[in-house]
């Protein structure tokens, strides 16, 4: 898969979870100190990564600190691919 | 209090029986909970007045536990403010409601942060709490609560901007406890302890753990921030009887360990505090085959909860939503209209509880307290009654099935909020000219919060970066689950046509 296609089906994806349109732009803010993502909504990243890239993570493999952004969370899919 | 004699008894009979195990690994025994709480009970009773609340602060301590008991023995009510759940701003509020005439007492085991001028405080850290209880010291059985004294004031979201502090009785308490027994089996055992202490599903636990003699096992908020943290914890917790929100156990279920393999000992989980979810049921009862399952409904008015089914596989496989179950022996539930009569029987209305673990009312507010408070008769006695402002429906087993709000609380993730607290709080900003918080709705459920804002200037920013720098702001203030998920700006607030702010909407443009 292209790096840009990952990209942008990764934004797809959080703008939805998000709720926000800003994640395309703001790919470095913290989106749990942002409010955008919480433990449940994390969750449903995870899953939509399975869906979407069939690359399993599971909720013990990743601390917090290593999906809290757009670019960190498309850097953990990238690596796995 | 028949709820301190059960701990005295076990304490006498059975000291070395562990009472408090803490995923950070502290622990007590209930003999050294019970002299904790004699000794701390005795300093209190030194310094307040019977009566007189005292807030007690902290996380998952044991400490935090044995303060509890030390001011039912010290004939004064406890607060309880847990530290990640209540921010400095409304712990100053909190304290500004309860304070007397002498400083306010103030037992803490974690850091406080102090309350900012809202009164003077008399302030025990958790060094001088060990000091106090090193040292030794015995309660004056005298000051004991009893009947209409009360056991705990508990402050939930007011739709004014302050939290307001709901009175529960020691006869409250120990009349849910008796059924929190009931529906336990009433053996020792180890009961989960999740929800922060300020949220009083954690009474559930509280009560039934340590009046059965068994072991309390709480999560500290560590281990509530890690997937690893959290399973490594339940692993080695032994829990027996699980409490939580729904909303947590779905959290758990998205491990694939999280079944009878983890837990072997699961034997019966507790749900309260907000809708359960067929589907959120249909997966506990296959991931632990040896598990009941009950749901329970109740606000805070009603001392945790007052209705309870336990969810069957038909009934969580069914389309139907499950009901929230039928009322506990001391309780009875009537369906009212909005002028207070009584409904037909299976037609939608306010639900009103009346009965033994009705609540004095709230805090040094006659004014709150009389607008949803009441008296009446039941089985003979004279009970209270409780307007709750849900709205549901009684069926023809006398099971009541909940269906929504009647106003503009709503419950996310289990967590009850009013939604006028978030507005008032908005407004107070200068950056904010007007506000209205709606929730978003996916699946039936509330998702999040949208704050819908008006800018006093305009912005110098992007939208997004003002929205963040709101939220920052609002965080000092309020809890973290109130702080809405995305802030809309906009010219001017839609309104109806008598002039209200138009919440359907802006419930719309949330889609």
């Amino acid at each position: 898969m292209e790096r840009n296609e990952l990209e942008n089906r990764v934004l797809d994806m959080l703008e939805d979870i998000c709720e926000d349109d800003a994640v395309r732009e703001e790919r470095d803010v913290d989106l749990f100190e942002a409010g955008l993502l919480d433990s449940l909504a994390a969750i449903e990243v995870l899953v939509g990564i399975e869906e979407a890239f069939g690359v399993d993570i599971a909720p013990t493999a990743v601390e917090r600190e290593e999906m809290n952004t757009v670019n960190k969370i498309i850097e953990q899919i990238a690596v796995r691919l | 209090m028949k709820y301190l004699e059960s701990i005295e008894y076990t304490a006498r009979t059975l000291p070395q029986t562990p009472a408090l195990r803490t995923s950070a690994g502290d622990r007590m025994t209930y003999l050294e909970l019970w002299l904790a709480s004699e000794a701390l009970a005795s300093r209190i009773a030194g310094i307040a007045a019977p009566g007189q609340p005292v807030m007690v602060y902290g996380n998952k301590h044991p400490l935090m536990v044995a303060c509890f008991l030390a001011c039912m023995k010290a004939g004064c009510p406890y607060v309880p403010v847990d530290r990640f759940s209540v921010p400095p701003e409304r712990v100053a509020s909190i304290a500004a409601q309860i304070a007397g005439n002498a400083p306010l007492p103030v037992l803490a085991s974690e850091p406080f942060p102090g309350v900012e001028g809202a009164c003077a405080v008399e302030l025990f850290d958790g060094d001088e709490l060990f000091r106090i209880v090193s040292e030794g010291g015995f309660s004056d059985r005298s000051r004991w609560i009893s009947g209409e004294d009360l056991a705990y004031i508990l402050f939930t979201s007011g739709s004014t901007g302050a939290p307001k502090g709901v009175e529960v009785t020691a006869d409250c308490f120990d009349n849910f406890c008796a059924w929190d027994l009931e529906l336990s089996g009433g053996s020792p055992a180890v009961w989960l302890d999740q929800a922060p202490f300020s949220f009083d599903l954690s009474v559930f636990e509280l009560a039934g753990a340590l009046a059965s003699g068994g072991t309390l096992f709480s999560l500290v908020h560590d281990s509530q921030q890690s997937a690893s943290a959290l399973l490594a914890a339940l692993a080695s917790s032994g829990i027996e009887v699980w409490v939580s929100t729904p909303a947590f156990a779905s959290l758990c279920l998205a491990n694939p360990e999280f079944g009878q393999g983890l837990m072997a000992d699961l034997r019966l989980s507790i749900f309260c505090g907000e809708t359960l979810p067929n589907a959120t049921a249909a997966r506990l009862l296959e991931r632990f085959p040896s598990a009941r399952v009950l749901n329970t409904y109740g606000p805070t008015e009603s001392t945790v909860a007052v209705t309870s089914v336990e969810v069957t596989d038909e009934m969580a496989g069914a389309s139907d939503p499950l009901p929230v179950g039928s009322a506990r022996p001391g309780t009875r539930i009537r369906i009212v209209d909005a002028s207070g009569a009584e409904c037909a029987p299976g037609s939608l209305g306010e639900v009103v509880i009346e009965g033994d673990t009705v609540a004095r009312g709230y805090y040094r507010r006659p004014d709150l307290t009389e607008r949803s408070f009441g008296a009446c008769e039941l089985a003979g006695a004279p009970v209270r009654t409780y307007r709750t402002g849900d709205e549901g429906w009684l069926d023809g087993a006398g099971m009541l099935h909940y269906r929504g709000r009647l106003d503009l609380q709503v419950k996310l993730n289990g967590f009850r909020i009013e939604l006028g607290d978030i507005e008032e709080h908005l407004r107070r900003l200068p950056e904010v000219a007007a506000a209205a918080v709606v929730p978003a709705v996916r699946e039936g459920r509330v998702s999040h919060l949208v704050a819908h804002v008006v800018p006093a200037a305009p912005l110098s920013t992007t939208p997004f970066r003002a929205g963040l720098a709101l939220k920052e702001r609002l965080r000092g203030a309020l809890p973290h689950y109130m702080i809405p998920k995305k802030v809309a700006f906009l010219d001017a607030l839609p309104m109806t046509g008598n002039g209200k702010v138009d919440r359907r909407a802006l419930a719309e443009t949330a889609r």
